[in-house]
């Protein structure tokens, strides 16, 4: 057999290499480091504002963001497909025992759901006010129509419309879901009991629409409808949106002091939350798991300023920076990080 | 003895013979892999008769959805297959003859249509329609939102009305000239050829296009996700919000983490497979039976 200048196994890895690199774009190129994350949809102008500001500090890093939803982020973390998978909610914990691995659940930004509603006939009229209480049976559809007397009770300056009401939820399974039945089902049991928690619910009388857009595009279109999306697609869908109050509590809208409020003191909107970077504690080597130590700390530390109120990123992500504090808890974190015994981030 | 063109045309022909079996082999590995990954994913399922799909509380019967699709696709081939076989009637028998072939090519255009574009119609202008002008007409409690089964099945019925349409006229084209010509020697009208000498003689095959249709209307995804209203209830009524298996894949994938979901998910598309592939025999069972006369 003639010599030959490339051996077999080199030719086939050679080959397999080229057939990925037709496939996916994923491939760092000589030199570079990639860091490779997936999940929520909703964060996705976060991380790609994110990526944009800190690579062009690092020019030999690059970050790709895939946005497949928080469930798929979860199920390729846990995969080792990627580096960080992101979350609109906490993983539970059949998701945490599906990663086999130990993982770092850091919220990384401040958001928070709004209930929109479709009135026509309210224009002009007073803010309408819910409470958690009416919102569950709204939703498991004990309150079917607008004039119904807990509701007339909350807005006793508001002319109510004699109107059914169509509660419109997500069909797919999303992270506002799962952050929504969490906090109702905490103050009603009978949520919990025929609704359950989850991002794939099924409330009985609800109509399902695909995604945050989707859902605000049909609460927007259907007189007499009520649903739960992100504030920021409430906003830009131009929609009516309900002041609400968890107990007794005096009702609020979800503006940026209220949600920052509940953030820190627990008092304030209601139904304020976080969006979550997840990430194995043990990298998958030294470079990559230096190079996403290093980013996460930068998230956690200069990255929120681009959340600050005001700020054209935050205004087109729809997110707010972190308390201070839960920041800070999340650098430790991150400095916590080793591989190997080594503190990722003395590895540069 | 051997030349260089020799070995040359014998590599060539064994290469060619390679290649042919691999990529007979392929649809066979693709299968067996749907399968088997569909399979050990549905292993992790305990129950499939529950009466609720309902993931959160870890519930995951199929009867809503198979009644979802039932309903959908009952209604909407109701609503299409009649049309259909009209249009298929007119075009290849009764139009004029310079009409014929656009209008055919018309049935296949629309028939190619993606289905998303359907949805993005059924969602603007069927389900606003059906919220103001149908349901208040035929209900005296109206939902008030135009999503569900009547919504998807309008949408289905266009769907399939094209392509039922488009194979019901190729099967009547496909009816022997001389049959005809005898009749109309005998002093038959056309419209008594038509009924009494074509439609029997293409009857088992235009069968078969019908259930080309019912194969589109049950498999059919994204277009019945985007109007019925994603509701993994039961329907109890034509205007209830519902879904179907096709679109409860569609909505559910995405995010399914917990095993037994995506376990749930997998037997859906194991049972989706199944429909479509018994369409698809049906259905070619039946065209490719020979016209026969009457």
């Amino acid at each position: 057999m003639r010599p030959s200048r490339t051996s077999a196994p080199e030719v086939s890895r050679r080959a397999a290499l080229f057939a990925l690199g037709a496939l996916a774009t994923g491939c760092a190129r000589p030199g570079e480091i990639l860091l490779r994350g997936a999940g929520a949809t909703l964060p996705t102008h976060l991380y790609e504002s994110w990526v944009a500001a800190y690579g062009s500090l690092r020019p030999r890093l690059r970050i790709d963001y895939l946005s497949i939803g928080s469930g798929g982020g979860l199920r390729q973390l846990a995969d080792h497909t990627v580096d960080f998978g992101a979350s609109d909610v906490e993983p539970d914990d059949v998701e945490r025992a599906a990663i086999a691995d130990e993982v770092l659940v850091l919220p990384v930004a401040t958001s928070a759901l709004a209930v929109a509603v479709c009135l026509p006939e309210g224009a002009g009229a007073p803010t309408l006010v819910l409470d958690f209480a009416s919102l569950a049976r709204i939703f498991t559809g004990e309150i079917s129509r607008w004039d119904d007397p807990a509701i007339a009770r909350l807005n006793p300056r508001r002319q109510l419309p004699k109107r059914d009401l169509v509660p419109i939820a997500r069909s797919d399974g999303g992270g506002s879901t799962a952050i929504f039945t969490r906090r109702l089902a905490a103050r009603s049991p009978e949520l919990a009991r025929s609704v359950g928690v989850g991002r794939s619910v099924t409330f009985p009388t609800a109509v399902g629409a695909r995604g945050s857009d989707g859902v605000a595009a049909t609460v927007a279109a259907t007189p007499g409808s009520i649903g739960y999306v992100e504030v920021t697609h409430a906003v830009r869908a131009g929609l009516e949106i309900v002041a609400l109050a968890e107990g007794d509590g005096e009702a609020t809208l979800p503006t940026v002091e209220a949600v920052g409020r509940a953030i820190t003191s627990g008092e304030g909107y209601p139904l304020a939350s976080h969006t979550y970077l997840v990430a194995l504690t043990r990298p998958r080597d030294a470079i990559t798991g230096a190079a996403l130590a290093h980013f996460v700390r930068w998230v956690l530390g200069p990255g929120q300023a681009l959340l600050a109120p005001g700020e054209p990123t935050a205004i087109a992500s729809g997110f707010l920076p972190l308390p201070a504090a839960s920041a800070a808890r999340g650098r430790a974190a991150v400095a916590a990080m080793t591989f190997d015994g080594r503190p990722l981030l003395v590895i540069d | 003895m051997l030349d260089a063109a020799h070995l040359r045309a014998e590599l060539r022909s064994s290469v060619a013979g390679w290649l042919g079996r691999a990529s007979g082999a392929l649809p066979v590995a693709i299968l067996v892999t749907i399968v088997g990954v569909l399979a050990s994913a549905a292993l992790a399922l305990s129950s499939l008769a529950d009466e609720r799909f309902d993931p959160a509380l870890g519930r995951f019967g199929l009867w809503p959805l198979a009644a979802g699709t039932a309903a959908t696709t009952l209604v909407a081939i109701g609503l299409a297959a009649p049309v259909a076989l009209v249009a298929a009637v007119w075009v290849s028998e009764l139009a004029p003859v310079a009409w014929r072939r656009p209008l055919a090519s018309l049935f296949e255009g629309l028939g190619a249509i993606p289905a998303v574009v359907y949805g993005v119609w059924g969602r603007f202008s069927v389900v606003p329609f059906v919220r103001d002008h149908v349901e208040p007409a035929l209900t005296s409690t109206p939902r008030g939102h135009g999503f569900g089964i009547a919504s998807a099945a309008c949408v289905l019925a266009a769907m399939s009305l094209p392509l039922i349409a488009s194979h019901a006229a190729a099967v009547l084209r496909g009816v022997p000239e001389p049959l005809r010509m005898t009749a109309f020697s005998l002093g038959a009208t056309r419209w008594r050829v038509v009924s009494d000498v074509v439609l029997p003689a293409a009857r088992s095959r235009l069968f078969g296009a019908v259930a080309l249709g019912v194969g589109r209307a049950v498999g059919e995804s994204i277009a019945v996700a985007m109007v019925i209203g994603g509701r993994t209830a039961t329907p109890t009524g034509f205007f209830d919000a519902t879904s179907t298996l096709a679109a409860v894949l569609v909505d559910g994938y995405v995010d399914a983490t917990h095993p037994e979901h995506v376990g749930a998910l997998a037997v859906v598309a194991l049972v989706l497979a199944a429909i479509g592939g018994g369409a698809s025999a049906v259905a070619r069972r039946f065209l490719s039976n020979a016209p026969r006369p009457a």
